[in-house]
């Protein structure tokens, strides 16, 4: 090995290509692996694919990138929906020309987030996460867009429809960060804690920021009860179809009562003020058993009967004349509640065993009370 | 949760060259380490890096910035250790190689086991 590092210049070209969060040790090993230009280069250019990746495995959330994406996609679609009418989405290909700034901004979104998420829990980085992140990702998402559809006509979509799109799905992802970050993203950090190798502090912190979480989670939650009766109820009074008007109402029943099984789910255990270890534990256990059950009967009491209302709606829409039209509708429907509830099932095995880690605990921490 | 419960070959490889370096463990040293366990297989180092991210998810090795080296053009290295957890999982797995040891040199015969053992050196 050679004495000698690399050039200045090399050396700061590959620092910013690296994330941050490696930065710093990932060049100090290249450096000590320097042989020449060629080989420090290469080797730069081999491992930063894998760590871009690591990052992006650490920083992603898959629930809330579904959630994401979706909110994105039907963000673009309404707005094509609204400028131009339910034809603009049915002919020339209006889904699949919809979903490409979605992607493309999905694709930034991630890779911003791995460069700028270093774990922090500041106010920058939360302003950073919710606003700046989702803006520049949208922004590169409609500049691709924009590319592509000057390259390929067929791509083409109008300026107000990117714009529209692209500000209401910013808005709508800093929306979904704020209250999904803190409800799925933060007890994923509990769980990665194994409660038998916590310290009794640890364990009080833990659980303290879990009620808190639970709390804001449910106060969200009586709040979010109102946004669909503001779409559904004068979606039911415009048209004198009775199946769109069952399908509206089963729509809105389902989300008020899903809203109310969420909330039974989120309302085990109570955290009084200085708690013991025990109540501690107690708490943990039993506010995990009530998301674990809330993913495990999602199909029975959350995605069964939305999807059903939602379902119904999208076959009797009345601005759809042509029936096979209403088929794609009814497919990304399926689809999308589909993908939740396997992402949901896939959770709960992991619940179970921070669950059993939070039992054993208990058993574990009786001698220390 | 990350899953804990089993770790993979390469995992195992990583963890082992955590543990036989001691205090010495970085990324190079790792590397290097686990080039010499896995041989004659060759070990890129950015799959290191993401293995050594996952072991710290499943908070089986836990890490930490020494200070600036000037070997290291003034740069940090992250030193990574074995975790209470990591050596459990690694001892499970060390117990499950000796037993398919066990069994296979059984199977195929003692001969067979000082002879392959001997072209592994």
């Amino acid at each position: 090995m050679s004495n000698s590092g690399p050039p200045k210049t090399l050396e700061t070209m590959v620092a910013a290509l690296m994330p941050p969060a490696c930065r710093e040790h990932v060049l100090g090993d290249l450096y000590e692996r320097y042989r020449n230009n060629w080989q420090y280069l290469c080797e730069a250019l081999l491992i930063l694919p894998m760590l871009v990746a690591s990052r992006i495995r650490r920083t992603a959330d898959p629930q809330i990138l579904l959630s994401e994406a979706f909110a994105t996609y039907l963000s673009f679609v309404a707005a094509g929906w609204q400028f131009y009418g339910v034809s603009f989405l049915y002919d020339h290909s209006g889904f699949l020309r919809l979903a490409v700034p979605a992607i493309a901004a999905l694709g930034c979104l991630l890779l911003l987030d791995a460069y700028f998420d270093r774990g922090n829990k500041g106010l920058a980085a939360a302003v950073t996460a919710l606003a700046i992140t989702p803006t520049l990702a949208l922004g590169a998402g409609l500049l691709f867009q924009l590319l592509l559809g000057d390259l390929i006509p067929r791509f083409h979509l109008p300026f107000n429809v990117l714009l529209a799109g692209g500000a209401s799905s910013a808005l709508l992802v800093s929306g979904l960060r704020s209250v999904l970050q803190a409800r799925f993203r933060q007890p994923m950090e509990c769980q990665s804690v194994d409660p038998r190798l916590m310290s009794p502090e640890e364990i009080r912190a833990a659980a303290l920021r879990m009620y808190k979480v639970t709390r804001a989670v449910r106060v969200a939650l009586c709040a979010s009860i109102w946004v669909p009766a503001l779409v559904w109820v004068p979606a039911m009074g415009r048209s004198p179809n009775l199946f769109y008007r069952l399908g509206c109402g089963i729509s809105l029943a389902a989300w008020v009562y899903s809203v109310k099984m969420l909330q039974k789910g989120l309302s085990r255990g109570h955290l009084k003020a200085n708690p013991s270890l025990a109540m501690c534990l107690e708490f943990c256990r039993t506010n995990l058993e009530g998301r674990r059950d809330i993913l495990r009967y999602a199909w029975r009491r959350f995605l069964g009967p939305l999807l059903a209302g939602t379902l119904i709606v999208l076959a009797a829409d009345p601005e759809i004349d042509v029936v096979w039209m209403r088929i794609p509708g009814l497919l990304v429907a399926s689809f999308f509640y589909c993908a939740v509830g396997w992402f949901v099932r896939r959770r709960v095995p992991a619940f179970q065993r921070q669950i059993d880690a939070y039992e054993q605990a208990q058993d574990f921490s009786e001698p220390r009370l | 949760m990350s899953k804990v419960d089993s770790v993979g070959q390469f995992e195992q490889l990583v963890l082992t060259a955590i543990l036989t370096l001691g205090d010495d463990a970085y990324g190079v040293t790792i590397h290097s380490k686990a080039e010499e366990l896995a041989r004659p297989k060759p070990v890129s180092l950015g799959a290191v890096y993401v293995t050594l991210d996952r072991l710290e998810d499943k908070r089986l090795v836990s890490s930490w910035l020494s200070d600036p080296t000037p070997e290291r053009g003034g740069r940090s290295k992250r030193c990574y250790r074995l975790e209470a957890l990591g050596e459990r999982v690694l001892r499970e797995s060390a117990l499950t190689a000796k037993r398919i040891w066990d069994v296979t040199t059984l199977a195929w015969g003692k001969e067979w086991g000082k002879r392959w053992g001997k072209e592994l050196g």
